[in-house]
């Protein structure tokens, strides 16, 4: 089952009244959709609701969602939307409490669209990523070997089971004993 | 290993897209909270290997949406619905060798349905004289002008006219085939009348 077989899967389970299918859905693309919002909207104290926002139309969209295109791309769609209508809206805000149009370079809201970055959040991203690649780095060469073959260049478990003359099953083991180490440095890392 | 490392290893080739049958895994991820944070946790690390987040969703993220959707309904789509339990029905556990016994089964009981059905044909049918029936024939069928025909009946072997009129003997036969169709062997409704047997003196 592919990838996007698998949201299919998760959404038709969800068409069919299993709504803690959706669930899956939204832990697999939260902080994708929340990257996304937050590239668009500065407030980063809205980015979770606008998300948040997303997410729910998205549920109540589902009903109607056919699969002719994949989920994430359906997400992707709905999410910029909502984060577009939150801007228009703030902007309205803003003008109905007197902020010129003509000033709205000058104006706090004005950059609104554009991305941005806020540095503590990025500063906790580089750490994160940092501790990634730290811990791939130092796993035993067969657990690094399948991992980076995998997240870095994209091969499947049969492909890269034919490079490292080994079976499919060492292969998914391999792959899941190196994703345990590099999450459970990640817990250190967050002080769990 | 232990059942949930071997489960925790199935999420994880599911979430890469490489688990051939998902049903029973979806399955333990929807009634298992830890099982759906490893899910979680095992895809951030795939998104930050990848550099496609910039940003984490902060904890209890996803249990806020699921809190703010307990009050939204279900969504019933007939056709997924379907989809689902036809998928859930075909990937269940069947022990395997139980498999050919449920085939023999099937056939064992539409054999015994054919036979019993072709029993009645024969079991319940009176067997009446000869005579009797060619004089009752006319009778039925006022309208046909009434021919003398001397001949007798034959049903022990196959079910036939048989006289000395070739002509009235053949056109008997020829009624008998085109009419079997409609009988109800047995005064049993079964499966032969829809059946289409047709004997016809097959001794000439």
């Amino acid at each position: 089952m592919s990838e996007r077989e698998l949201d299919y899967e998760l959404v038709k389970r969800v068409q069919a009244g299993e709504k803690a299918a959706f669930d899956l859905l939204v832990r697999k693309y939260q902080s994708r959709i929340i990257s996304l919002v937050s590239r668009m909207v500065k407030d980063q104290m809205e980015v979770e609701d606008v998300a948040q926002e997303a997410f729910i139309k998205a549920y109540r969209g589902l009903a109607n969602f056919r699969g002719d295109s994949a989920f994430y791309t359906w997400l992707y769609r709905i999410a910029i939307n909502t984060a577009k209508n939150y801007l228009v809206s703030r902007h309205r805000k803003a003008s109905m409490m007197g902020v010129d149009a003509q000033d709205a370079e000058q104006y706090d809201g004005a950059d609104l669209l554009q991305d941005h970055d806020t540095p503590e959040d990025l500063l906790v991203s580089e750490e994160v990523r940092g501790s990634v690649h730290n811990s791939i780095e130092t796993l035993p060469v067969e657990l690094k070997t399948a991992i980076t073959l995998r997240e870095f260049e994209g091969l499947s478990y049969e492909e890269i089971a034919e490079v490292m003359e080994c079976p499919i099953g060492t292969v998914r083991s391999r792959i899941f004993r190196a994703r345990e180490a590099i999450e459970n440095n990640l817990k250190a890392l967050a002080g769990e | 290993m232990t059942v949930l490392n071997e489960k925790l290893e199935q999420i994880s080739a599911l979430l890469d897209g490489e688990l051939e049958s998902a049903q029973s895994t979806i399955d333990y991820l929807l009634q298992n909270e830890q099982a759906r944070d490893a899910w979680q946790s095992m895809q951030l690390t795939k998104d930050i290997a990848h550099n496609s987040i910039e940003r984490q969703a902060s904890a209890g993220f996803s249990a806020g949406i699921m809190s703010a959707l307990e009050d939204e309904p279900s969504i019933l789509v007939p056709e997924a619905r379907r989809s689902v339990v036809a998928a859930k029905k075909s990937s269940a556990t069947v022990l395997p060798f139980l498999r050919p016994v449920a085939g023999l089964a099937v056939a064992a009981t539409v054999a015994a349905v054919t036979i019993f059905s072709f029993d009645n044909l024969g079991a319940g049918q009176p067997q009446l004289p000869g005579s009797a029936l060619a004089t009752v024939v006319p009778s039925l069928a006022p309208a046909v002008v009434p021919v003398a025909f001397t001949g007798t009946y034959d049903s022990s072997d196959r079910t036939y006219w048989q006289g000395s009129d070739e002509g009235m003997q053949d056109e008997l036969n020829r009624y008998l085939v085109d009419h079997t169709e409609h009988s109800n062997p047995g005064g049993y409704q079964s499966m032969v009348p829809y059946v289409r047997v047709a004997g016809y003196d097959n001794k000439k």
